[in-house]
């Protein structure tokens, strides 16, 4: 084992091997900033040239890229609220309202922070996880998956913002929109008009870059500001300020960080649910829920460590199981192919060498990338304070670029734009954003698994081990901060003579 | 008089050059080679990224590129699982300038299974070449309780998981259950065939049919019981084929056979419907050009995982579409009834 990690740790550091990684890391953390580029994007354009690389070198490419795509995604959420990756709409709740309060490089700091230790650390448990993969992903069928994905529905209260009502309207506005198109379990075409663009339901780029992005835009313009109402702190005392937050605040960390590695272990769960029950049990344990949605930095922290944590999970299942838990591990299955390694349980003992080197790959990677994003963080800082003449037209043209790279259909111009009206709408009249997206994101997953269990299990599919100890765990975080305020007058009751 | 003069030479002028132009001979249409040249090409992938067939479309990008000095762009169109690309690559204009690749399995099993957004008709389309022939298995788990057909037809109330209900999967199953008389559904919805293979070893459902799933064989969460084919498999002889197992005659012969020929999982590069005949000679013999060319099967075998040993010309995978198009009406007919009967 030792002598693995000796092999391992040689390899990574060849010099050709870490221009690689460098090389690498660069281009993840620019497609993880575009809107609408994805990293299965990139690694679906890369996958032809890579088998006549050696294979190390092919995989710490590809490793590399990958790792890193999550730990920029964030920093468009946070400036512009714009998410780069679809898993950093979490983000955007707290990291937008810091920007605007001139906190942006400290919102940064923490981002990158915590989605970089998220990135590294899990690789650590990696190993040592390793014979408890299985049990784990055969213990989540579809009913855990069902009450899993509950759990994180259930956090719709914690994205209400002001009004109940409100929140709880636009989140079942979401879930009606998760409803359209092609229903893979029963069949039926739902609200789709006949068209084959709705065949696949709306899908998730436009809505998000139109509900948050080009609404925040709009509503720019129409009060003629920059996104920073206060002058931007654009100094590194900010992003560091930021990194002290992540340590401040280690325990949410840790927490979030085995919070996504356990969600990215099992397969298919997807990456809003991770990002959205970190986010959730983040303002439900806070001491001051009520800021949340207002600009706190752990609304930062806990969505960016989950977010990057999850992959390194969903690296391991691939890895050590062969089964690709997203778009992006099929990618990284065929990959491994390619280059002649068939992953599964053989790859952690025939190939260990190679299975180390990926896996400190991943940690390396995420590193450099966190230590470029850290050091140009208070340049990215200032995109929030150009003028509205000259970032409105640009912001535009990246989203709508966004949009269209990733469907290829002109019709998502549609999509993203009346979404953007309609963010606009709900922005002025209080109607909760993020309750509607978490609506849409969860919504369809939840119908899905629940279909599912009830054709295996029967209606009554709930009551096993898990899905009970999840709903009672959801039950207890709901009511925290009421038990937290019960429980001690409680016990003084019941000490007292 | 002046003017006359002037208004008779220019008749003349006229007059000749119009002689001229009918005796000129006739302009010759551009070869296929020199009309590529400097021309972008685009390449619709109906896959979604990073599966065989789209891997094979960007490797195909790189060597049509290299011999037609024609730049190549590769979208990405796998809405509607792929039917959307199909559709548009149907209506586009037959230039030659917009090509696509599809996986022959689903192209043909949404009309099979009457798919509306399957805006296309399989005998139309222009056919330049099919990489690949991977036959359908069905897979039970190593450790349940069905480990033969004899086990399966003794069950009762099965489950049977698919992705789809109108995709490949789906398909498989339900060919399973008419070709052994099961007493089973088809639970559609799950997400991919890794979430089957899974389901499969929970005990969710008792098995699925799809192509070879090597990594979830090697995993030890599935193993094959038969290949849905009147002959074995070379890429997996120990496997037995269905009709070693069962008697099938008629109806349900012809259906092991659909799934041989225009079931099979091969990647299909096609052009639009009513492509001009020079510019599909010319695609077909580049495309059996690279079917000779070592590095370029090297390079398929790599994104597929396996030696690919078949390549099928155009022309012959236009006999096959134009023959699975005469019977389609029957196989709609056929599944219309199993989708009724048997989806849960």
């Amino acid at each position: 084992m030792f002598e693995a990690y000796g092999t391992a740790i040689a390899t990574l550091f060849q010099p050709v091997n870490l221009l690689v990684m460098l090389v690498a890391v660069i281009i993840g953390l620019i497609v993880g900033i575009i809107p609408g580029i994805s990293g299965a994007t990139m690694l679906a354009i890369l996958l032809p040239f890579v088998f006549h690389m050696p294979a190390e070198v092919a995989l710490i490419l590809l490793v590399a890229l990958h790792a890193v795509v999550y730990t920029s995604g964030g920093i468009t959420s946070i400036l512009l609220n714009m998410p780069g990756e679809g898993s950093s709409a979490a983000t955007m709740l707290d990291g937008f309202p810091m920007t605007q309060k001139g906190e942006g490089s400290r919102a940064i700091g923490a981002a990158i922070t915590s989605s970089m230790a998220g990135g590294v650390v899990p690789v650590v448990l990696a190993l040592a996880m390793v014979p408890a993969i299985m049990p784990v992903i055969i213990a989540f069928g579809q009913p855990e998956m069902a009450i899993l994905v509950l759990l994180g529905i259930s956090f719709l209260a914690a994205l209400t913002g002001g009004s109940v009502t409100k929140g709880m309207i636009s989140g079942l506005l979401g879930l009606l929109l998760s409803f359209v198109g092609f229903h893979s379990v029963t069949g039926v075409h739902r609200f789709s008009f006949g068209t084959a663009f709705l065949y696949d339901g709306i899908a998730l780029v436009p809505l998000i870059l139109g509900l948050f992005g080009l609404s925040e835009l709009f509503h720019l313009v129409m009060r003629r500001e920059t996104a920073i109402t206060q002058r931007a702190v654009v100094k590194l005392s900010g992003v560091v300020a930021g990194m002290k937050d992540v340590w401040r605040h280690r325990w949410l960390w840790f927490r979030s960080t085995i919070i996504g590695y356990i969600i990215g272990i099992i397969p298919g769960i997807g990456a809003g649910v991770a990002t959205w029950v970190s986010y959730g049990q983040a303002k439900q344990t806070s001491k001051h829920p009520e800021k949340f949605g207002t600009g706190v930095v752990e609304g930062v922290i806990a969505p960016e460590a989950a977010d990057n944590a999850k992959e390194a999970g969903a690296l391991l299942t691939t890895m050590a199981l062969g089964i690709p838990g997203s778009a992006i591990m099929a990618l990284m299955l065929a990959a491994f192919l390619m280059v002649g390694v068939t992953p599964g349980p053989s790859m952690m003992t025939e190939h260990l060498p190679l299975a180390l080197t990926l896996l400190l790959g991943v940690a390396l990677a995420n590193i450099i990338g966190g230590i470029i994003c850290l050091f140009s963080a208070s340049y990215m800082v200032r995109v929030a304070s150009v003028h509205l003449d000259f970032l409105f037209p640009g912001i535009l043209i990246v989203a709508l670029i966004g949009v269209y790279v990733a469907t290829l259909s002109p019709m998502d111009f549609i999509v993203a734009l009346t979404f953007g009206l309609f963010g606009l709408v709900m922005r002025r009249y209080g109607y909760s954003r993020p309750a509607l997206l978490l609506g849409f994101i969860l919504g369809g997953m939840f119908e899905r698994y629940s279909l599912l269990s009830i054709k295996i299990y029967g209606p009554l599919f709930f009551i096993r081990p898990i899905p009970l100890a999840l709903l009672i765990i959801m039950i207890l975080l709901l009511n925290y901060p009421y038990l937290k305020r019960a429980l001690p007058g409680l016990w003084r009751r019941r000490v007292k003579p | 008089m002046t003017k006359n003069l002037v208004m008779i030479v220019v008749a003349l002028i006229l007059a000749v050059t119009g002689v001229m132009a009918g005796c000129a001979p006739k302009a010759q249409p551009e070869a296929p080679a020199d009309f590529y040249k400097g021309k972008t090409i685009e390449l619709v992938s109906t896959a979604s990224p990073g599966v065989a067939t789209d891997l094979i479309l960007r490797i195909i990008a790189s060597y049509l590129s290299g011999d037609t000095s024609a730049s190549t762009i590769v979208t990405d169109r796998r809405g509607a699982g792929g039917m959307e690309g199909m559709s548009y690559l149907y209506k586009a204009k037959p230039d030659g300038l917009t090509l696509g690749m599809t996986a022959s399995v689903k192209f043909v099993g949404n009309k099979v299974m009457g798919e509306p957004a399957a805006e296309y008709e399989i005998e139309k389309f222009s056919y330049i070449m099919s990489i690949g022939r991977r036959l359908t298995y069905f897979y039970v788990s190593p450790e349940g309780p069905y480990q033969s057909v004899a086990d399966l037809k003794a069950g009762k109330n099965l489950k049977i998981g698919a992705t789809s209900p109108s995709g490949y999967v789906s398909l498989a199953d339900l060919t399973v259950i008419k070709l052994l008389g099961l007493d089973a559904k088809v639970i559609t919805g799950f997400d991919g065939t890794s979430e089957l293979s899974l389901a499969v070893k929970r005990g969710e459902v008792i098995g699925y049919g799809v192509e070879i799933n090597q990594a979830s064989i090697e995993a030890g969460m599935i193993k094959p019981i038969f290949v849905l084919a009147t002959e074995r498999d070379p890429l997996m002889p120990d496997v037995p084929a269905i009709t070693e197992l069962v008697n099938l005659s008629g109806e349900d012969l012809e259906l092991v056979k659909l799934w041989e020929t225009a079931l099979v999982n091969s990647s299909l590069f096609i052009a639009p419907p009513g492509m001009s005949e020079d510019r599909m000679g010319f695609l077909r013999d580049l495309a059996n050009k690279w079917a000779q060319d070592e590095g370029f099967r090297q390079e398929i075998d790599a994104v597929s995982g396996e030696e690919v040993q078949v390549y099928i010309t155009g022309e012959e995978v236009t006999k096959v579409m134009q023959d699975t198009a005469a019977a389609l009406a029957k196989f709609q007919a056929i599944f219309a009834e199993l989708i009724e009967k048997y989806r849960a």
